[in-house]
């Protein structure tokens, strides 16, 4: 894992894009701190920290789109499999040489409380748990970028396609608060969510009998619930649509809560899409 | 060391590997060969543990690479077709970074490396970004990862791609080396090279395996034949009416006769019968001395395309019978 964190680190330090990504981010957190906090003397960074999430929806693509698609398409990934490395090492490795890259300008921002207190009463802990749980953001959105990357050769989908899935997920509260309380649209929506579901299961298991079965039982449950207690979808789609809602939760921590399930929250959206990553290289050997 | 069994590979309904089964000896230099399409990259890639099989297993010094790939990709190099190399990296990092993935100790991880640069000659390349490297250079690059940590098993589809003569001939000498101390696995198009380095050779055909044995038993028989080549002081038709009788003989192929009267032909003989001292005999009575004579060895091409288009001609009767039916 170490020899691939290394090798990694060196591929982005030689192609400029680690340079490139923590120029952005720093050039970004400079412009969002001298707006929110220069302009109005507001001594309040975590303000800053949280309006500036919108910039990971182009910086993160960016940065994980080449991850596994470029050794795809530059053929070096066959050099990965026969290693006597497991997958999930592989993922591992490349997953903390981003996060090493991602961590730098974070680091350096972590400095800027600091600078703001000699000239006036800063909150360093609102402000640190901020920075924290924007860093676990990037994480996050990084392991989504990773599985987009090992989904194609192509590096422009595979950054589309993350860019795609973060947008979706940036806009949820909007959607959320524009969708319908009513029961029946909940179990409409609900209803399309499964049947999309089982086709993603039928193009990843080729069996057409299991995804069918899975459709018919899914759906006969749901439509079963709903019969007997319609009550139960009022309001839900949004409530489920919110639990996506990565960029939103960030703003918890800004009004100076720090929400440990959060944190676990990110945490978990990470290992699940890296899971996913490791699946998705694992099952390239067997097709 | 290498046990291949019932080795199958579809993708759909499309099989590119047909129940292979095979078994690799310590220290040899094996030969993969077949035509375009044949199956030896899939084979390859299956062996090192690159592609699952959709059937059968390969065992790596008892160890399956199904259950237990990591250490039984511990005891191989490969050298896929085209070399998997970083273009961003210098040989020197790129092997680094190799030789601390095959979990080389930390020590001797140098020494290894600017052993293998020394071995494939590309010590006064190390510092230059492989992306700056001509075609040779980059195999070369390939090759020496491959056999960085002295690896049991070494395998190398088509080694000496984009190679000059001087450089191929080097790296047919290394193969050599590294089979001294190694089982190598090379798959090549040049069937020169492979009846110049290997020991023994695979011959696989639409996925099925058609032909194993060593070089020289492949090149030196076919179907209890050989072939004699003379060269006979002698009008051609009097030295075919002496010896066309003989028993044994099956086809006399005569070629030219030379302005000193000299008249080269072939004689294909049934070895069992052995007719050559009866055509010494009969020449001699007939005084038309033999000025040389010598067993013409068939070549590897010879062999090559005689098996494979016999496993053709059996699979199209095979598929024909099966119409009829």
């Amino acid at each position: 894992m170490t020899a691939i964190l290394k090798k990694e680190l060196r591929i982005y330090f030689s192609t400029f894009t680690g340079y490139l990504f923590i120029a952005f981010m720093l050039l970004c957190g400079g412009i969002f701190t001298s707006f929110v906090n220069l302009v109005y003397y507001s001594p309040n960074f975590e303000y800053a920290v949280r309006n500036m999430t919108f910039v990971l929806l182009i910086a993160v693509p960016l940065l994980t789109m080449r991850v596994f698609s470029e050794e795809k398409k530059q053929k070096t990934e066959q050099l990965l499999y026969m290693l006597p490395v497991s997958f999930s090492r592989i993922v591992m490795g490349k997953f903390l040489a981003i996060a090493i890259i991602m961590a730098i300008p974070v680091i350096i921002m972590a400095f800027y409380p600091v600078a703001f207190s000699f000239f006036g009463v800063v909150n360093f802990k609102t402000a640190y748990t901020t920075l924290l749980a924007f860093f676990l953001l990037e994480c996050a959105l990084c392991s989504i970028g990773m599985f987009a990357s090992s989904l194609t050769e192509n590096q422009l989908i595979a950054a589309v396609i993350s860019f795609g899935i973060t947008l979706i997920i940036y806009m949820i509260p909007d959607l959320s608060a524009n969708t319908s309380s009513a029961s029946s649209f909940a179990v409409k929506a609900f209803a399309v969510i499964i049947a999309v579901l089982c086709v993603i299961v039928f193009f990843i298991s080729k069996k057409i009998k299991l995804s069918l079965a899975l459709a018919v039982i899914a759906e006969a449950v749901l439509w079963a619930v709903y019969y007997f207690s319609p009550a139960v979808f009022a309001g839900s789609f949004g409530k489920f649509l919110d639990i996506f809602a990565l960029f939103e939760k960030i703003g918890t921590f800004a009004n100076g809560i720090c929400d440990i399930t959060i944190i676990i929250y990110y945490i978990s959206i990470t290992l699940l899409f890296l899971c996913f990553t490791v699946q998705s290289e694992s099952k390239r050997r067997w097709r | 060391m290498i046990e291949v069994s019932g080795l199958t590979k579809k993708y759909g309904s499309n099989t590119v590997v047909d129940n292979l089964s095979f078994t690799i000896g310590e220290n040899c230099v094996f030969g993969f060969l077949g035509p375009n399409g044949a199956g030896k990259s899939t084979t390859m890639n299956m062996i090192t543990g690159c592609l699952a099989p959709t059937e059968g297993t390969i065992k790596i010094n008892g160890y399956d690479m199904s259950e237990d790939s990591e250490k039984a990709r511990q005891f191989i190099g490969y050298l896929p077709e085209i070399p998997p190399v970083y273009e961003e990296m210098t040989p020197f990092e790129y092997l680094m970074f190799v030789g601390e993935a095959k979990k080389i100790p930390k020590k001797d991880i140098k020494d290894n490396v600017y052993n293998v640069m020394e071995k494939t000659g590309i010590k006064k390349m190390e510092n230059r970004l492989i992306k700056n490297l001509s075609k040779g250079y980059r195999q070369r690059v390939g090759i020496a990862q491959a056999i960085l940590g002295n690896p049991q098993i070494v395998i190398l589809d088509e080694p000496t791609v984009g190679l000059d003569p001087e450089q191929i001939i080097e790296i047919r000498d290394l193969i050599k080396e590294i089979g001294k101390t190694a089982t190598v696995i090379i798959s090549s198009h040049i069937l020169t090279e492979i009846s110049a380095v290997c020991d023994n050779i695979l011959i696989i055909s639409q996925g099925k395996l058609v032909a194993k044995d060593t070089t020289e038993n492949l090149v030196g028989a076919k179907d209890g034949q050989k072939h004699i080549a003379m060269e006979i002081m002698g009008d051609k038709d009097n030295i075919l009416a002496a010896i066309s009788n003989i028993e044994g003989i099956i086809k006399i192929v005569p070629l030219d006769t030379t302005d000193d009267g000299i008249t080269n032909l072939e004689i294909i003989f049934d070895e069992a019968l052995d007719p050559r001292a009866a055509i010494f005999n009969a020449l001699s009575k007939e005084n038309m001395p033999i000025i040389s004579s010598y067993i013409k060895k068939n070549t590897l091409e010879e062999i090559f395309l005689d098996i494979v288009q016999k496993s053709f001609t059996s699979e199209l009767t095979e598929s024909t019978a099966k119409g009829g039916e």
